[in-house]
């Protein structure tokens, strides 16, 4: 059985980029002033958008090491991949647009449907009102 | 008058009695048979017969597959092929999930009743979502609430903890089964024969995770949501009081592909892999992260790792 390809991918329109990014809010922070088509490394050298992670590592060390490790980010594929076409794994800009970062491929699903005798008591309903009034 | 009383003993009064209470009795003991006779599945001969899934030779697993396969395509209408997948040698399956990282969005929940099969009314999911507040006590379950609504998930105030089965590798839930229809596979997996059970739920008091589900009624799954691809320890339909319990997907994950919850986790928290490869995946991550099982005191043991990791 073919394995389902799957697709998560920013395409940039140019002219419309809202930047979104924290206080990292200049262009040539990450864009190489000298070569358009690089990323810039803290040395000044370019880095290819096929390296992008060691840009994002500059200031994200501690999910870089995680990415790393395997804990971040998504797999899809085999968990036996003899080769590495059965496994696909993903790099920062796949999943996070570079420009507003925060993820936003977030779907939320409904609790369980309980009995009528498992509804949740208006003890927790208290506590969740006091928990909005504050937040 | 008087002769009536010597000779027969018995008046008018004593047999309108009498006749009241054999009624009676013949009525509550049709009342007590009646479950027998309404039962909608009264089960075949070679059903009530079946041996022990592991008593089973393969001639014998072929005609049982068969004859559940027609029954499948009898009552849902869909046809289906039950496989009886191996456990892989050199493999014992561990998990590993990123609490940091959990949105507590439930994909994990619905795709695991849409792959395993599980009733939709009522409701059975295998996986539980708890949501605990950062501040304060932190992991604590006894604060936790698994029923928090949709649009309270992806709070960053709160941690998400999915608990689902936890394939123990002592597990408390065998040592209870007094028919012994639930074991622990080689690769680690603790599966059930549903034709074997008897539906006593002495496991799901032993279990420590509440990972295990009870089919208090007869499982509705809509027909069109079926899944086809079905394997006889794993997602085949169940019947009505069986137990049944997340088996890591056994039909996919022993074929090589992921579990369904990896599949549709869309962060990236859930990991799956070869405990015993050192280049998986979950290896890695367990070398290398904080990482934690829950209610290690109890000594079961679990294959499912819980990491704290950005």
């Amino acid at each position: 059985m073919p394995l389902p390809f799957f697709r998560r991918r920013f395409i940039p329109r140019y002219g419309v980029i809202k930047l979104n990014h924290g206080a990292n809010d200049r262009c040539y922070n990450c864009h190489l002033i000298q070569d358009r088509n690089k990323y810039a490394a803290n040395d000044g050298s370019g880095i290819m958008h096929e390296n992008v992670e060691k840009m994002c590592a500059r200031c994200h060390g501690l999910i870089y090491k995680d990415w790393r490790n395997g804990t971040h980010g998504v797999r899809r594929g085999k968990w036996s991949a003899q080769t590495v076409f059965e496994r696909q794994t993903f790099d920062c800009t796949e999943c996070h647009d570079p420009h507003s970062p925060r993820f936003q491929f977030k779907t939320y699903a409904s609790p369980p449907v309980w009995p009528d005798k498992y509804i949740r008591s208006t003890i927790i309903v208290t506590d969740h009102e006091s928990v909005s009034e504050s937040s | 008058m008087d002769k009536d009383q010597q000779h027969g003993d018995l008046n008018r009064r004593d047999f309108i009695t009498g006749m009241a209470v054999t009624l009676a009795a013949v009525g509550a003991g049709a009342a007590a048979l009646s479950p027998l006779t309404n039962a909608e599945e009264i089960p075949s001969v070679d059903a009530f017969l079946q041996e022990h899934y592991k008593r089973l030779t393969a001639e014998d697993k072929k005609k049982i597959f068969a004859r559940l396969e027609k029954k499948i395509e009898k009552t849902y209408g869909v046809r289906t092929t039950i496989k009886d997948p191996k456990p892989l040698d050199d493999v014992v399956y561990g998990y590993t999930l990123n609490i940091g990282r959990c949105i507590g969005c439930r994909k994990c929940v619905y795709a695991c009743m849409k792959e395993n099969n599980t009733s939709r009314n009522p409701q059975i999911q295998y996986i539980r979502v708890l949501r605990m507040k950062k501040e304060g006590r932190g992991i604590d379950l006894e604060s936790a609430d698994h029923d928090y609504p949709q649009n309270e998930a992806g709070d960053e105030n709160y941690y998400y903890m999915p608990v689902q089965c936890q394939q123990c590798e002592n597990p408390p839930c065998v040592k209870v089964c007094p028919v012994n229809a639930t074991w622990k596979e080689k690769d680690g997996i603790v599966v059930i024969d549903y034709n074997w059970c008897i539906g006593c739920r002495y496991c799901e008091a032993a279990c420590p995770y509440h990972a295990r589900r009870f089919n208090f009624a007869k499982p509705q799954v809509p027909s069109r949501e079926l899944n086809p691809d079905m394997a006889y320890l794993s997602n085949r339909p169940r019947y009505l009081g069986v137990m049944e319990k997340c088996t890591f997907c056994l039909h996919r994950t022993r074929v090589g592909r992921y579990p369904a919850c990896v599949e549709a986790c869309p962060t990236g928290a859930r990991k799956f892999g070869n405990l015993k490869d050192p280049e998986s995946e979950v290896r890695k991550i367990i070398e290398n992260e904080r990482v934690y099982v829950l209610k290690e005191e109890l000594g079961t043991v679990p294959k499912f790792y819980y990491v704290f990791a950005k």
